[in-house]
């Protein structure tokens, strides 16, 4: 739904309503400044940085290791994903080998981590919406997801189990057993999500047709992940820019071509289920070996890589996340910029909500599945 | 003269201690309902099974603050809790109880009902009026023409369901299922109007998926927003209440009433109407909200349509078949 | 006719899902009643203590400050003494600032005696702040090496 041009020209009659940085939905510190005209979105500003914790001043303070707990705490759903990203880039620009082992378990980790986000998405979505009980029920399914993490790794949201190298704990001999316990019961849970939420009547009057994307407008304000590919756009990083383990996977890039909030839904959905097949695929081939390079690296011996800049991208349940890395020889970086997926989404919301009603601003907001610590860093 | 007066004292505190035990009943419920679909067990700890986690609440908020907006409209203010309260209040004493036993029982009982139903809107609007917020008025003035709109399918089912039994006696529309009407009832009869009726109570009480008005992540914290404490709690009462008035009317107007083997007339239409209670509460927790103009465009274009087509369509056969 | 079908459609959709809810209602609710129930923590990495080594039935901390080195929290503080006639010192305080711990496990991994290692508690919260402070010599008594008892 777009305006016309008097509509954004006509100064009368609007009046501007603050969604405060307090929200009943839960989508971190955001201030929206909306502009309404009776129940119509004139425009939106969005206004960041009330969670600013300067970590990319951090990052100049500390050494390679040391900066593997703030990572997580960047955007704590994809904690996982966040982690193994910054601990990659160190890689490469400290040319840093990872045994087989240790590579096929970090895709693991990470489709599990990226289930487990879009799973909480599910919930904190649907209860935006007004029904609270999927928020329940995929918090269940969460559970299964987290617990299973934690044998692997020891934490349940902030993960540090990166180091450069490798992994810190290696995967015991049961994992494979209980991770395809888990496959199986995230399987059956589809149909159900299915018959409750995507088929519901209710559910397709609020979101289909709303919020709509074109893709013009996704390119010119940076967007990507699931709301770009529900715009119609294939573009995965893990198939554009692959990295780790991916090339041996065959996964598909699920995409919709209307770009309105009920595509955003399916296609997470559909992620979700590409992300089992790619777990399954590398149970499979787990290679056996060690889990971390000889000498951990960063750790026991400071990290000293050489001068240089590097841009390393992963695909977070968000988008892409890049790291610009400048090394200037030291054990501290000089510069650790984070590009990260939620920033570029949220700018768009200026495009996707005027012309929408006060009622739909809500389920736009939920359908971008922004995560503010991010976008403040 | 005296005797009038001790009826209505008895009769009234009878319905009041009633009434109250059914919102701590019907609270623990809904909560009780609501944990075990989400797959957890809600109230545990206070009594058994959680029992007594209403009267602990209830404590709690007799024990809160009532703040009152600086320049909020004292009086209007003040009685819109009660206010919205009274209606409920008469309308429970309107339903009867069984053949024998009813607290008033009226010639036209139907419409008195439905006319008095229909005044917690005012009490609603009071609610929002004197709060002096921007929300509230924005909550009640939805809130009302949410209620306005669906009492008309709410009233049109009801006349079709009085159209078989040819009567607006409650009592008489009750037998009718029981003796009159083939002993069916009306619920086999007249499907399309039970379930517009329902949709209408489900949106009547403000209860989901037409709870717009009290929803949390909306911005409008909706009519009750700048009440406190007991006045909160008394719209409360008053929302649960009415689930229960209005799901015993649905019960003897389509489930026949306290008619049923073995056990008393009363029990059978505490039964149905806690039934239809239970159902709104399923619907509540499994369905999403509906958006205000979809609402809206619900009642006017599909929901009463719907009801003037059954009316008219019951009116013809019958005329066919008498 | 097909606004009937849709009418239909729609109806049905709100069925099935209520169908979905009220299977889920009589399901077993997968509720852990804490504190009646405990969880199973048992690979849980939780706030850092000292190992006990069988052999020597205490811990093996040297007092190297790797740890307070490496910690990004900066919430590790360790002192030591050397015991007479020995090279390695021991440890006479170690404490860590469990408010800023992140839990990462640096200070293990880097730890050249392997002596630190999660523990598995999680019912950690204190009245007061100097209460985050944990002494992790505490479990130990008295160090048999500073006390002469074992070289």
């Amino acid at each position: 739904m777009s305006l016309s041009a008097p509509d954004l020209e006509d100064p009368q009659d609007t009046y501007t309503l603050n969604m405060g940085p307090q929200h009943p939905s839960t989508h971190g510190v955001l201030r929206l400044k909306l502009t309404l005209r009776g129940e119509r979105v004139i425009a939106v500003e969005p206004v960041i940085g009330y969670s600013h914790r300067a970590h990319e001043k951090m990052a100049e303070t500390r050494t390679y290791a040391q900066f593997l707990p703030n990572t997580s705490r960047q955007d704590y759903l994809s904690g996982l994903i966040y982690n193994l990203a910054w601990v990659e880039a160190v890689e490469k620009l400290a040319s840093i080998p990872v045994p087989e082992r240790a590579l096929v378990a970090r895709v693991i980790l990470a489709e599990f981590n990226r289930i487990s986000s879009h799973l909480l998405w599910v919930g904190a979505f649907l209860a935006d919406l007004g029904a609270v009980t999927p928020f329940l029920y995929t918090f269940d399914d969460r559970e299964a997801i987290v617990g299973l993490l934690e044998t692997v790794t020891g934490s349940r949201l902030t993960y540090c189990t990166g180091r450069f190298g490798g992994l810190s704990k290696d995967l015991d001999a049961d994992f494979p057993r209980r991770a395809r316990e888990v496959l199986v019961r995230l399987r059956a849970r589809w149909p159900e999500l299915e018959g409750l939420i995507e088929d519901n009547v209710i559910f397709r009057q609020r979101t289909m047709g709303v919020g709509v994307m074109t893709e013009e407008q996704c390119r010119h304000w940076g967007v990507t992940g699931p709301v770009l590919r529900a715009s119609g756009v294939p573009y995965d990083v893990r198939k554009m820019e692959p990295y780790g383990a991916y090339p041996r996977y065959a996964f598909t890039i699920p995409t919709r071509p209307e770009g309105d909030v009920f595509a955003r839904y399916m296609v997470r959905i559909a992620e979700m289920e590409q992300s089992c097949r790619i777990i399954e695929q590398a149970l499979d081939g787990l290679p056996e070996g060690p889990i971390l390079q000889e000498g951990s690296i960063g750790v026991k011996k400071r990290l000293k890589p050489p001068a240089g800049t590097l841009y390393y991208a992963v695909e977070s349940a968000r988008g892409a996340y890049g790291i610009v890395l400048t090394s200037e020889g030291g054990t501290e970086p000089y510069r650790a910029k984070f590009r990260t997926p939620s920033y570029a989404n949220l700018a768009a919301l200026q495009d996707m909500m005027p012309g929408s009603m006060v009622a739909d601003a809500v389920a736009i907001l939920g359908s971008l599945d922004v995560v503010m610590p991010e976008i403040d860093r | 003269m005296i005797d009038f007066v001790t009826t209505l004292a008895i009769g009234t505190a009878v319905i009041m201690g009633y009434l109250s035990v059914n919102v701590l009943f019907l609270v623990w419920l809904e909560r009780k309902v609501s944990a075990y679909i989400q797959r957890r067990l809600g109230p545990m700890e206070v009594g058994p099974q959680g029992t007594l986690q209403t009267v602990a609440d209830m404590l709690k908020l007799l024990g809160k603050q009532l703040l009152t907006p600086i320049a909020a409209d004292k009086a209007v203010y003040w009685l819109a809790p009660v206010m919205v309260f009274i209606p409920t209040l008469c309308l429970a004493s309107l339903i009867p109880l069984s053949g024998a036993e009813a607290f008033a029982d009226q010639p036209y009982g139907l419409v008195v009902i439905i006319a008095l139903s229909g005044l917690t809107v005012i009490a609603i609007f009071m609610a929002g009026w004197a709060s002096n917020n921007k929300y509230a008025v924005l909550g009640g003035m939805r809130s009302v023409a949410q209620v306005i709109a669906y009492e008309v399918p709410v009233l049109l089912a009801a006349l079709s369901v009085v159209l078989i039994a040819g009567t607006m006696n409650l009592r008489g529309i009750a037998d009718a299922q029981a003796h009159g009407g083939g002993g069916l009832p009306f619920l086999l009869l007249q499907p399309v109007a039970a379930v517009l009726y329902f949709i209408g109570i489900t949106a009547e009480t403000n209860r989901a998926p037409f709870d717009i008005p009290e929803a949390e992540s909306e911005l409008v914290g909706g009519f009750h927003t700048e009440y406190s404490g007991m006045r909160f709690a008394l719209f409360f009462f008053a929302e649960y209440t009415n689930m229960l008035v209005l799901g015993a009317l649905g019960a003897t107007l389509f489930l026949g009433g306290w008619h049923g083997p073995w056990l008393p007339g009363p029990v059978w239409l505490l039964l149905k109407a806690y039934a239809l209670v239970a159902v709104m509460m399923w619907m509540r927790w499994t369905f999403p909200r509906l958006r205000f103009d979809q609402l809206m465009s619900f009642a006017w274009k599909l929901l009463i349509p719907v009801a003037l087509v059954n009316l008219v369509v019951t009116a013809l056969v019958l005329a066919v078949w008498r | 006719m097909r606004l009937v079908r849709e009418l239909w459609k729609g109806a049905w959709s709100l069925l099935v899902g209520m169908g979905i809810t009220g299977r889920h209602f009589v399901r077993r609710s997968v509720t852990l009643q804490y504190p009646h129930q405990r969880p199973d923590v048992s690979k849980w990495g939780g706030p850092i203590e000292l190992k006990t080594f069988p052999e020597t039935n205490t811990h093996d901390c040297i007092a190297c400050n790797a740890c307070v080195r490496i910690c990004p929290s900066e919430c590790i503080a360790v002192e030591g003494q050397r015991p007479q006639g020995s090279k390695k010192m021991r440890a006479t305080l170690f404490t860590l600032d469990f408010s800023t711990c992140s839990l990462c496990g640096l200070c293990i991994d880097v730890c050249p005696t392997d002596t630190l290692q999660y523990s598995t508690r999680y019912d950690e919260a204190m009245y007061t702040r100097p209460a985050t402070v944990n002494d992790l010599l505490g479990p130990f008594g008295d160090d048999p090496y500073l006390s002469g008892k074992l070289t």
